[in-house]
């Protein structure tokens, strides 16, 4: 499938990488990829990947062709995480939790929340200083979820 | 002996090298040691109340965890290799263990988990792998070290050098190994295949020629010979080079020049040559099918290249070094090969020897996405056959019958060598005569 097909310029792909409910705590473990369309605040589901395979390389090369915009996940190795920017596809990594929690949390921008353990700090995690906004935005923010260049601090 | 009740238990578990940690029914860290945290960089306060698999992010998490499976079967796991992902991106490969936890009234409380980091001793085991390559050519048996040994001195001199050794053995890699280690290193390396060219075709590329030295000759063409001046020339499969081309290269050998197709002047053959041939030239030379002068100038250093079943301890390094590189050249991240699938390469006899290993596993790596090459992965010769069923199969045998068949078996088993059938069945071999003899008489 082509997720970038009939979009709107604020319309954007998210895609989660998961374990049955909840987000894989490894990107290159989880079995399938959820996409969800993102317009105007409201979360649509917009398909579903399988991926049997654990090739890296299968993985990435499905997210890039159906266009995702945002990738959400666990754990994940430099290398591939590189890939995918290259690509265009922003990855928000070392996130967890159950997938509903996780879609509230990136429509509230308030993802720093589902940091995993040993992230929650300044430039923990290779995400140098692209932390999450510590403060929540407007409620008519136009880009809600997108994270910002504001390094959060750490939450005792 | 009992654990003493009143020892410090968190003290003692935070004096080890390696990392634990304990989890509860529902997967939540209960205790986290130091060396866990040192090896994961979390720390004991962020990890210890989270889930397991939010902390240790490992190539099990998510479906194929260790803990879990040995608190369902109450057994315990020791030593899987295994990798997580640390905090900054990288791999890190880790040996763990774990077990169930169990209260005092023997009800499953939880799990516990010990990992030991890899990382060190990966580094040690490449650099111990490095010590074992001599250029591109890998190896620690005591064949190819008695080639090491000469091949700096070989390579400095100037004699001609004639590589002999199945195909597959790694001729041209020993070659260039020659050039690099030769005062001619800057110059260039060329490679002419004699067995893979026609006759009229190969005399052309080998010498070159004139334009106007046959038809369709419109300008001058360089030869071999002379696109690798200042360098060294490999001429493989020599054997396999017509006659009128011997004497053109025996030339070549005494007076150091060449004339190219059409010319009227000889050229100056500043090369330094390397042949090599799977075939036996002595033979050839008795059969009258190789000249018996030009034999001798090629034979001035004769390196005899092992088969790789003469050197089967060499191939678990061979396909570590295969491993490494098609990982590189295809972008995988393929762990390694299982102890069972390389028990089954220790075993095989190789007839296409290192090229043939190299290609199994470029095949393997076609099937394995990611982990550990296994047995699955490998091509259908090589896999298990499952046990053949025979028309006897179904039927009652006498005694002698089920000798034959098993005398049978062995023999095939053993490619026929009736001394390792004599080993594996353990039986003399006047036994074995007298079995297959008596089999031969029954028509068993």
């Amino acid at each position: 499938m082509r997720g970038n097909e009939g979009r709107n310029t604020n319309s954007k792909l998210l895609c989660l990488a998961c374990y049955e409910d909840r987000l894989a705590s490894v990107f290159d473990n989880a079995p399938d990829l959820k996409l969800f369309r993102v317009e105007d605040h409201k979360i649509c589901p917009a398909g579903y990947l399988s991926l049997p395979s654990k090739d890296p390389k299968d993985r990435t090369s499905a997210i890039i062709a159906c266009g995702a915009t945002f990738l959400i996940c666990g754990a994940i190795c430099g290398c591939t995480m590189n890939e995918l920017e290259q690509a265009g596809t922003k990855v928000i990594p070392w996130i967890s939790g159950m997938i509903d929690d996780v879609l509230s949390a990136y429509q509230q921008n308030c993802l720093e929340n589902h940091v995993m353990p040993g992230c929650r700090g300044r430039g923990r995690c290779g995400q140098g200083n692209r932390g999450f906004r510590a403060r929540r935005p407007p409620q008519n923010a136009m880009h809600a979820g997108e994270p910002s260049l504001n390094p959060v601090h750490r939450s005792k | 002996m009992k654990f003493p009740s009143n020892l410090p238990c968190s003290a003692v578990l935070d004096s080890l090298a390696d990392g634990v940690f304990t989890v509860d029914r529902d997967w939540n860290i209960t205790f986290f040691n130091e060396a866990a945290s040192r090896i994961t960089g979390i720390p004991s306060e962020e990890a210890v109340g989270s889930k397991c698999w939010d902390v240790f992010h490992s190539s099990l998490c998510d479906g194929d965890c260790a803990l879990r499976s040995c608190m369902k079967d109450c057994g315990r796991i020791s030593n899987k290799s295994i990798f997580f992902i640390h905090a900054d991106g990288r791999k890190v490969p880790v040996s763990i263990s774990a077990a169930p936890l169990v209260d005092a009234d023997g009800h499953l409380i939880g799990g516990v988990e010990s990992f030991r980091d890899l990382t060190d001793i990966q580094m040690i085991r490449r650099e111990v792998e490095e010590s074992y390559r001599f250029e591109d050519i890998i190896g620690k048996s005591a064949q190819l070290g008695k080639i090491f040994a000469i091949l700096p001195q070989v390579s400095k001199s100037e004699a001609t050098a004639l590589l002999l050794g199945e195909s597959g053995t790694g001729k041209e890699l020993f070659a260039r190994a020659i050039h690099n280690l030769s005062e001619r290193k800057h110059g260039p390396f060329v490679a002419v295949n004699c067995g893979a060219l026609p006759d009229n075709l190969l005399e052309s590329e080998l010498f070159g020629y004139k334009a106007g030295a046959f038809t369709d000759a419109r300008k001058d063409k360089a030869g071999r010979f002379e696109l690798a001046a200042g360098g060294t020339i490999f001429l493989d499969e020599i054997g396999d080079m017509p006659a009128k081309l011997q004497v053109k290269l025996l030339r070549v050998l005494q007076e150091k020049t060449f004339e190219p197709l059409g010319a009227v002047e000889s050229v100056k053959a500043n090369v330094r040559i390397v042949a090599a041939t799977n075939k036996n030239l002595a033979e050839l030379v008795e059969e009258g099918k190789f000249r018996q002068d030009l034999y001798y100038r090629l034979n001035v250093v004769t390196l005899k290249l092992p088969a790789l079943n003469e050197r089967v301890e060499d191939i678990p390094l061979l396909v570590n070094h295969f491993v490494n590189r098609l990982n590189a050249l295809q972008g995988k991240d393929i762990d390694g090969i299982s102890e069972d699938t390389l028990h089954i390469l220790m075993r095989h006899p190789f007839p296409g020897n290192v090229r043939e290993l190299e290609n199994i596993l470029e095949f393997a790596f076609i099937l394995c996405p990611s982990g550990f090459i296994q047995v699955e992965h490998l091509p259908e010769y090589l896999q298990p056959k499952s046990k053949e069923s025979t028309p006897h199969d179904d039927m009652p045998m006498t005694m002698e019958e089920v000798k034959c068949m098993a005398v049978r078996r062995a023999l095939e088993r053993n490619n026929g060598k009736k001394m390792a059938t004599c080993r594996e069945l353990g039986i003399s071999k006047d036994t074995l005569r007298r079995t297959i003899a008596r089999c031969d008489e029954l028509g068993a």
